[in-house]
């Protein structure tokens, strides 16, 4: 879907982007990953020529954007950026209403598509009239993503979405745009500095630093295999708990015990689940049944810790 | 306190007219301050390169002393409402252009950088997201503008455009207190009133604000046309009066009590007068009966048919001790009697005034085609006499008359003292001996000098011969001060017309305008 190449961005007093080149395929979500200055805003405003860039070439659909008119480019591609992004002087309904206007949708579809929006967000219609300053940061969030989601877009980009918000809201609205299927469906560029939110949300990450892309792999592989000490260092505060986020209950199986009769009250998770959320369910002590190699295995969250520690043991080992 | 709302009362109807001026010539200069000075300042954020000129360019206007933007307008423009309204339009330009620009330059970078990322055009980012939101700062602007049009409007009335300003200068050349105030505290409350309505606007919030902005965009159209309201029922012909004429007893209200002659009249400086009835900006003004510009503007004086107006018949007053002194004076002075008419001394303020010759040799012209002057007999100067003038024209060349006749034939010598501030100035040298004589009108004689009870000087005044006598008699009794013959002309209070629209509706006295005014 995007097709970077040798990308550079070069200001009078430094240079911001140097040399970067990676692609994103379609349904994939590709995280920019960097501290501030590391040239991933950069990198994400030149895909939809807010910035245009010194040198490289930005392909989308196979078509170089540069041949393409500014506005249809921008009008296909959803931009979500901080809750700060809506139009204070607009209501919801108007806010998510403003690409399908500009693109001179009937008013009836408009209409449907804002009230599917809002049912698909959790938004009461209620709040149609409302302004944003009426809303809280996480509702208004949610009406940002509506809005960029609007037009029905292939592509998302978003700068730091969630950057406004308290963490235990932030965590609350990543949970819940995963499980948009709409959302799923999407090409997606996500810029953030919050290394948790890239391993929740990316399918690959790629970490700037300097206007360079230091590595880009799947979060599995900049954790276990950092190609430098940057990396390794970058995520070293975090290195434990980032582990629930790069392996799921199936990584888990071979060191648990197997389950024939599952217990009545035990909740059936796919074999796929991320460890952090198994984790965020088993408040006490219940357990979590999964399927996995057509066997029914058993676990709670006593029994998560050793079987981790002699995974990470066999990691390392290999 | 009392005087005042007597004064409002009587006012009234002239008060609302002055009123409705004040608004529409507030608001039409600020509508074309809106149309002109918001796109300009829409221009300059797109123009960053301008902003520095423009509004520099701009700001330097508003330093401009009021008075003196209006005075530049009179050369350039002339006068009327359209001088009038520039001057008020570059005087809203400022606040306007200015906040525009900062209003829209606020709007926060991340809004505009989402804006554009969503695929709004430039324009469409100016008119959906910059403009509305910097409309409250756009309606700061609008509202600072609006009170310094209010204020600068009252200056209006000097380029004959009417409005509150009218009482206040007329008060200011009447010295009449309630006159002031009758202007000052509509004008006022006018801008108290407008800042406190536009503020609550500038701080509405949430869904009514752009509705209500809106409807007072529209509104801004609909007060201008206040502007029209008092002309649009007036009468066949308007008027222009000199603030001393509309104030003064033996004005404006003579003009009332002798005809009944109502008139939609704008007070006007008494010099802009002429000029104002010339560029048909007013039909009839109230003129001095001998000014320049009856014979220069072409305009016809009407004749007081039912003596409204005191006569002002002029004479020569002279110490009966130098008439003694030097009995030569006296047939000499005698020589002039009935010498001029109201034509001809307008002819030769007209020589003064506006072909710049000078006193001297205007006066010798009118001798000499008078047949008045002898050959010069070289006889040496014996004794001398001393001639007073006052501020004015006419004064210049009547001085310049007397002391060129008295020259020819007497051997005495003529000093003549012009430019004395007044009546009274001329009245205490004369008393004092600094003076021999000076020119003196009966009206004033009688008003100024003698001021009998009111019921005797308006007896008096249905005829110019018995205030002549009364005020010869009186003075000779009380001051031992002789007046000399009329010297025939009668530089009064008169209305004034352009001779070609007099000429056509026929009219040639107060009585028959008064007459065309009621068909």
């Amino acid at each position: 879907m995007i097709v970077i190449r040798h990308l550079t961005k070069q200001y009078p007093t430094h240079l911001a982007v140097d040399d970067v080149s990676f692609e994103v395929g379609a349904r994939e979500t590709l995280v920019l990953l960097g501290t501030s200055g590391s040239g991933k805003t950069t990198t994400l405003k030149m895909i939809n020529r807010l910035i245009e860039p010194t040198s490289g070439i930005i392909e989308v659909n196979g078509i170089k954007i540069g041949e393409r008119k500014l506005h249809e480019l921008r009008r296909e591609i959803g931009y979500v950026i901080q809750e700060t992004g809506l139009f204070p002087h607009y209501t919801i309904g108007e806010n998510i209403a403003l690409v399908p206007r500009l693109l001179q949708w009937d008013e009836r579809k408009i209409q449907d598509r804002t009230r599917e929006l809002l049912a698909m967000l959790r938004l009461p219609e209620t709040y149609l009239n409302a302004y944003p300053g009426q809303l809280s940061g996480g509702q208004r969030q949610r009406v940002g993503l509506a809005r960029a989601l609007a037009a029905q877009p292939a592509i998302l980009l978003m700068d730091e979405p969630l950057g406004a918000l308290d963490p235990v809201t932030r965590s609350a609205i990543r949970r819940e745009f995963r499980q948009l299927e709409e959302i799923r469906k999407k090409t997606i560029v996500l810029v953030t500095h919050d290394i948790r939110e890239a391993f929740e949300l990316g399918d690959r990450i790629a970490l700037m630093d300097g206007g360079r892309i230091q590595q880009i792999g799947t979060p599995r592989e900049l954790l276990l295999h950092p190609a430098n000490d940057f990396v390794r260092h970058f995520f070293a505060d975090q290195w434990l708990s980032l582990q629930l986020h790069v392996f799921s209950l199936e990584d888990l199986s071979p060191y648990l015990p197997d389950e024939q009769t599952p217990s009545p009250d035990a909740r059936i998770f796919p074999a796929h689940t991320q460890l952090a959320d198994v984790l965020q369910e088993l408040a006490g002590p219940e357990s979590v049944v999964f399927q996995a190699n057509h066997r029914f295995i058993t676990v709670q969250s006593a029994t998560i810790w050793p079987a981790l520690g002699q995974l990470l043991q066999n990691q390392t080992a290999s | 306190m009392l005087e005042f709302f007597k004064f409002i009362v009587e006012h009234a109807d002239k008060l609302a007219e002055q009123t409705l001026t004040h608004i529409g010539l507030t608001f039409l200069s600020l509508c074309i301050a809106l149309v002109i000075g918001i796109p300009l300042g829409i221009l300059i954020t797109l123009r960053p390169r301008i902003v520095g000129v423009v509004l520099g360019s701009v700001g330097v206007l508003q330093t401009i002393p009021s008075i003196a933007l209006l005075g530049f307008m009179i050369p350039l423009q002339g006068i009327g409402p359209g001088p009038a309204i520039v001057a008020l339009f570059l005087y809203a330009l400022l606040p306007i252009v200015q906040n525009t620009y900062v209003g829209i330059r606020e709007v926060s970078p991340a809004l505009k950088e989402a804006a554009r990322g969503m695929g709004l055009t430039r324009w469409q980012v100016l008119v959906r997201l910059e403009f509305p939101l910097a409309l409250p700062v756009i309606f700061a602007g609008i509202r600072t503008a609006t009170v310094i049009n209010v204020g600068v409007a009252t200056l209006a009335a000097y380029l004959a455009a009417g409005g509150l300003g009218e009482f206040i200068f007329g008060g200011i050349a009447l010295n009449d207190t309630n006159m002031i105030l009758a202007g000052t505290i509509p004008s006022a409350l006018l801008a108290i009133l407008l800042d406190a309505g536009l503020a609550r606007l500038q701080h509405l919030r949430g869904l009514g604000r752009y509705r209500v902005m809106a409807v007072f965009f529209l509104l801004v159209p609909v007060l201008s046309s206040f502007y029209l309201v008092p002309r649009a029922g007036r009468p066949k012909l308007s008027a222009g009066f000199a603030h001393e004429f509309y104030g003064r007893a033996d004005g404006y209200p003579a003009l009332l009590r002798t005809y009944n002659l109502q008139l939609a009249s704008r007070l006007i400086d008494q010099n802009l007068m002429y000029e104002a009835v010339r560029t048909n900006l007013v039909d009839i003004i109230s003129g001095y009966s001998t000014d320049g510009r009856i014979k220069a503007f072409n305009l016809r004086t009407l004749t007081d048919d039912k003596h409204a107006f005191p006569p002002y018949e002029a004479a020569l007053v002279v110490r009966q001790a130098a008439l003694k002194q030097h009995p030569e004076l006296q047939p000499t002075l005698d020589l002039l009697a009935g010498r001029l008419s109201d034509s001809s001394m307008t002819e030769l303020n007209y020589q003064v005034d506006h072909l710049h010759k000078s006193p001297a040799a205007v006066a010798r012209q009118f001798l000499t085609r008078a047949g008045l002057l002898r050959k010069p007999d070289g006889q040496k100067r014996q004794g001398k006499i001393v001639i007073g003038a006052m501020i004015f024209t006419e004064q210049y060349i009547l001085a310049e008359i007397v002391r060129q006749l008295v020259e020819n034939r007497t051997a005495l010598e003529v000093i003549t003292r012009t430019g004395l501030g007044g009546t009274k100035i001329c009245f205490d040298a004369l008393m004092a001996g600094d003076l021999d004589l000076y020119p003196e009108y009966t009206g004033t004689g009688l008003l100024v000098i003698l001021q009998p009870p009111l019921a005797v000087s308006d007896t008096l005044q249905v005829s110019t011969k018995a205030v002549y006598q009364y005020v010869s008699r009186e003075f000779n009794r009380k001051y031992q001060l002789s007046w000399q013959k009329p010297l025939g002309f009668n530089n009064t209070y008169a209305l004034m017309m352009r001779e070609g629209q007099a000429g056509q509706l026929g009219i040639r006295t107060n009585s028959e305008l008064k007459l065309y005014l009621d068909q």
